[in-house]
């Protein structure tokens, strides 16, 4: 019934979401792969050994808006350590996670630029309880709203300031609609720093700062499924990225390294391992995507 | 092939070959004449190549053409005075000239006409809609638009053009009376760069006095409209009006950068303008080419843009990231440059054309009106030059010039022509000298005082691999009572003045008769700007692009002068010149105009045509062959006829501002896609036609016009 219920609100979603076509469109369909040497979400460490990521996305932008869907994996081809922390488990297959998501974005372009989205997506775990793994008993599905503002236009240059601020902050905000039950949120500052401008393949550096937030997604009695130990901050984390972009004939190939540094506030967002002295409050993880992004057709 | 690519590319390839020009280049000693007076002859050819070159004059945003609007001309004529002295002047609607085109046409042209590199005078009028792709310094033909590359069938092409105006106007020498004459011109041009203007230390002062009821900005600029009327005698002996060559200082950007047309922009309606007002006193019927020539060269044009709105400014694309489809743990999108949307250019580029008509007609008005006003004419008249070929980079210590380097402060574009890159910063916070004046140096040190040079370490390697052009030719000319200063840069309003005087001081000693100097720019080659040195201080766009250092001015003033000097009084013949083998670094040549041999012959392509109204505008769509096959300087394309009473009567050709001529795309085995857009203005009444123009292999096609 659960299951049901969540897949009609997101067909009720992408409804509502096609009827937003506007303007010039276009219709896209791309395919990340992704490899991290720690599996981490929202602070919690879920795989310490490497994991390979494929995605497909299928997307329709418009002029303020773009509509999307798309499944991501998460594959463990390499056996973990009986003191790792796993999807699959010990002895597991490789597929420990497989998520869909549909979401949508709107632009508003006033003074500011307001990029909200609206979305919702499904977890599925596919390792075995029985060896360390997470099985489907953790399957739950969200909806989710962010909300990111940034300025884009023209900032006083007689006074000195950069024509461009890079600077963004966002908000989202993440409903568990599943047995987790509760809310997640995170505040995110990103600046996003433009560095080679003379020309393709163009490159910028993206730095970030996030918060998260945990409210009810705490196991209160120790039995019933929870991500946290408690209500309140769980981690900081602070990434470096950049976003190098090469033209690959109609597509674009974007390839994404990225270094992550996490400080735990939370017991559950500093356990690295499942040995008694697997704890870290401050540690570091990094992935490597590369993306291509095809679009289908153009509208005039 | 993209920008960032291309210069990894070209510093990976190092310093491009050294190649000799054309030589040897030139003039024979004059022979006298046999006639007692002025001779002088009128030439012109279509230089408009085939769509797919790059548009040059504002750098990388230089869009590839996908077709044409007004043709591109070289316009010739050739004076020739009793004693045997001659010289060309050609006028080109091209962005620049380079030294590599002006050897070659003078090697072509100096065996049949006399006319060497020491007696052309071949000078661009400057329309930032015209192609590159043919200047023997590599860095030009590398940055100059979006499409990058030396392509040596270009200078081939526009050298045969030009060498065929030269050789006509030749041909066609008879005897000739000519005046000069100059009038103010207010209010068509600005001072683009007034805080770096306003740096002089000496007031302004302008030819003619600024009317009081315009605000002191107007004056800014030098207003004046220089004229020599030319009428050519007939063969009954009787003088009629021919054609006339103008000088005025005013860059050729009517046309935003948006523009992707071969487009003679601005002059190509003044030019017209002149040539059609002509034809009719001689009562000629209209035509395809007009029977008269008016040749329009720029003057120091430096600062000087055309005085239009902003709304004429198309925007550039910006530096954004790009909204991606994605989801909770899809990567950010890629930062790229996103056009401004295509409606919005549309826009842009229509009420860009409809002031550039607008702006131009005003300033025929002015020459056709100067035209008329000119009657004392003569034959009596003189002609002498002096030229020199001038190493810059020799002994540059002692002469008080750089090695050449640009400036960052030319990559943000001028003020009325601003890239993508105007104020772009570091990490979006740290000013590396992308902007006007936010480039000058705090402390001026070395050659280039307060010139900011960028990158650093790389700058040697991507210079080294970009050189820049280390000859200037300089000529000085006097055509009766008025002397030339013909040099291959664009020198701002002050440094032009600065010259001009320094030229009028050294003819002055031995000339007391009433004289004008004036400055031609542009011509022989290309060295990019000349600032005066408080300008130079100021490091604006014109301060960035000059190449040679903050006393550039000074040193070519004497130069100039130097040569004024040498210009002999009385009848004496004009001093011996050295014309020295040149040599440049164009670069690996590319096939970028499209070829003869592309797609199928036109034996194999059957044309079919359509004809409708989109409103105002009639759509004429086509087959034909492809471009470069279909070389739009071969001939007319098209001409929508009117049904008169007797017949049809031409209404226009694919040469008037209201048609546009686009190549679309390739048609498979029936050739390629055209498309034409008529908007005319008024709409005529009564039955249509329209012709496609027989050519090689292609016969006549006609297709009616259905009413609107």
């Amino acid at each position: 019934m659960e299951s049901h219920l969540t897949a009609r609100r997101a067909w009720v979603i992408v409804a509502l979401l096609l009827s937003a076509r506007e303007g010039a469109a276009q219709a896209l369909v791309g395919a990340d792969v992704a490899i991290e040497n720690d599996l981490v979400w929202r602070g919690l460490t879920r795989s310490n050994p490497t994991s390979i990521q494929p995605a497909i996305v299928v997307g329709y932008k418009t002029l303020s808006s773009v509509i999307a869907a798309g499944v991501w994996a998460s594959l463990e081809p390499f056996a973990p350590r009986a003191a790792d922390l796993s999807n699959v488990g010990t002895g597991g297959d490789a597929l420990g996670e497989a998520d869909v998501w549909v979401q949508w974005d709107r632009r508003f372009q006033k003074l500011v630029t307001l990029d909200v989205s609206l979305g919702w997506t499904a977890y599925t775990f596919h390792g075995r309880t029985s060896l360390g793994g997470r099985g489907s008993e953790w399957d739950t599905s969200e909806l989710y709203v962010k909300a990111k503002i940034s300025k884009t236009g023209p900032l006083l240059p007689p006074l000195g300031l950069p024509r461009r601020l890079p600077l963004a902050l966002e908000g989202s905000l993440w409903k568990d609609l599943g047995p987790i039950g509760g809310v997640y949120g995170e505040i995110a500052l990103e600046a996003d720093l433009p560095v080679i401008p003379l020309g393709e393949p163009l490159g910028s550096l993206l730095l970030r700062g996030a918060l998260g937030l945990s409210a009810g997604q705490q196991s209160v009695t120790g039995t019933e499924l929870g991500y946290y130990e408690g209500s309140g901050p769980t981690h900081v984390e602070l990434s470096a990225a950049t976003v190098i972009a090469v033209p690959l004939g109609a597509a674009h190939l974007t390839v994404y390294p990225v270094g992550h540094l996490q400080v735990g506030l939370d017991e559950a967002t500093m356990r690295r391992g499942l040995g008694a002295g697997d704890r870290a409050r401050v540690f570091f993880w990094w992935g490597l995507t590369v993306s291509v992004l095809f679009p289908l057709r153009r509208e005039p | 092939m993209k920008l960032g690519f291309l210069l990894v590319a070209l510093v990976s390839c190092g310093r491009p070959r050294l190649e000799p020009l054309p030589h040897p280049t030139a003039s024979p000693e004059p022979v006298p004449q046999e006639a007692r007076g002025l001779r002088a002859g009128l030439g012109r050819s279509d230089i408009t190549p085939p769509p797919g070159v790059g548009l040059m004059g504002y750098g990388p945003e230089g869009r590839e053409a996908r077709g044409y609007r007004h043709r591109l001309y070289a316009r010739a004529l050739v004076l020739e005075d009793a004693d045997g002295e001659r010289i060309a002047f050609v006028a080109v609607d091209l962005p620049a000239v380079s030294m590599l085109l002006h050897r070659q046409v003078a090697h072509d042209v100096v065996g049949e006409t006399g006319i060497g590199a020491d007696r052309l005078v071949l000078a661009a009028t400057h329309t930032h809609s015209g192609p590159g792709h043919f200047f023997e310094s590599r860095a030009y033909n590398a940055l100059g638009s979006s499409v990058a590359g030396f392509d040596r069938e270009v200078v081939s092409f526009l050298a045969d053009r030009i060498a065929s105006a030269v050789r006509e106007a030749t041909a066609g020498l008879r005897e000739a009376r000519v005046v000069w004459g100059e009038a103010a011109v207010w209010a068509f041009t600005r001072n683009r760069s007034l805080e770096a203007f306003e740096r002089n230390p000496l007031e302004w002062m302008n030819r003619f006095p600024k009317p009081a009821v315009l605000p002191p900005v107007e004056g800014r600029v030098d207003s004046t409209f220089a004229m020599l009327r030319i009428d050519l005698a007939d063969s009954g002996g009787a003088y009629r009006p021919a054609g006339a060559l103008s000088i005025f200082a005013m860059h050729g950007t009517g046309n935003p950068m948006a523009n992707d047309l071969l487009d003679g922009d601005l002059h190509a309606i003044v030019e017209r303008r002149v040539e059609r007002h002509i034809d009719s006193l001689n009562g000629r019927p209209r035509s395809f080419h007009p029977a008269a020539v008016h040749l329009v060269m720029n003057g120091a044009s430096g600062d000087v843009s055309p005085d239009l709105t902003w709304f004429s400014r198309c925007k550039v694309p910006a530096l954004a990231r790009v909204r991606r489809p994605g989801g909770p743990r899809s990567p950010p999108g890629p930062e790229l440059w996103i056009p401004p949307p295509a409606a919005q250019e549309a826009d842009c580029l229509q009420s860009a054309r409809v002031e550039l008509n607008d702006f131009a007609d005003g300033l025929s008005d002015a020459a056709v009106d100067l035209f008329g006003s000119l009657d004392a004419l003569t034959d009596q008249v003189s002609v002498r030059r002096a030229f020199r070929a001038v190493t810059l980079t020799d002994s540059a210590q002692a002469a008080g010039l750089c090695a050449p380097r640009p400036g960052t402060a030319r990559v943000g574009g001028a003020e009325d022509g601003s890239t993508r890159y105007l104020h772009w910063r570091l990490l979006g916070l740290i000013n590396v000298g992308f902007e006007e004046g936010g480039a000058a140096a705090r402390t001026p040190a070395g050659c280039h005082g307060a010139k900011h040079q960028f990158l650093g370490g790389l700058r040697k390697p991507l210079l080294r691999s970009l050189p820049l052009p280390e000859t200037a030719q300089l000529i000085v000319v006097r055509v009766g009572l008025a002397v030339l200063g013909a040099l291959p840069f664009e020198a701002t309003t002050v440094a032009g003045g600065m010259i001009r005087r320094a030229m009028d001081s050294a003819v002055a000693p031995r000339d007391s008769t009433a004289r004008r100097v004036f400055l031609i720019g542009l011509a022989n080659g290309y060295n990019q700007y000349v600032t005066s040195p408080a300008e130079y201080e100021a490091q604006h766009y014109e301060g960035g692009s000059t190449l040679y250092g903050p006393r550039t001015a000074e040193r070519l003033a004497a130069l100039m002068a130097g040569l004024a000097a040498a210009l002999p009084s009385g009848r004496a013949p004009s001093p011996p010149a050295d014309v020295p083998q040149a040599y440049g670094r164009p670069g690996a040549d590319r096939d970028i105009m499209p070829r003869a041999t592309a797609g199928p012959a036109p034996r194999d392509i059957t044309r079919r045509v359509s004809t409708g109204w989109e409103g105002d505008v009639l759509v004429i769509r086509w087959n034909d062959v492809h471009p470069g096959r279909l070389v739009p300087a071969d001939g007319p394309v098209l001409r929508i006829d009117q049904q008169t009473g007797t017949g049809w009567a031409p209404l226009v050709w694919d040469d008037d501002r209201s048609v546009e001529v686009r190549a679309v795309g390739p048609a498979g085995a029936q050739g390629y896609r055209w498309e034409a857009r008529w908007s005319p203005d008024p709409a005529p009444s009564g039955a249509m036609r329209v012709v496609l123009m027989a050519r090689a292999g292609l016969a006549e096609l006609v297709a009616s016009v259905p009413p609107r």
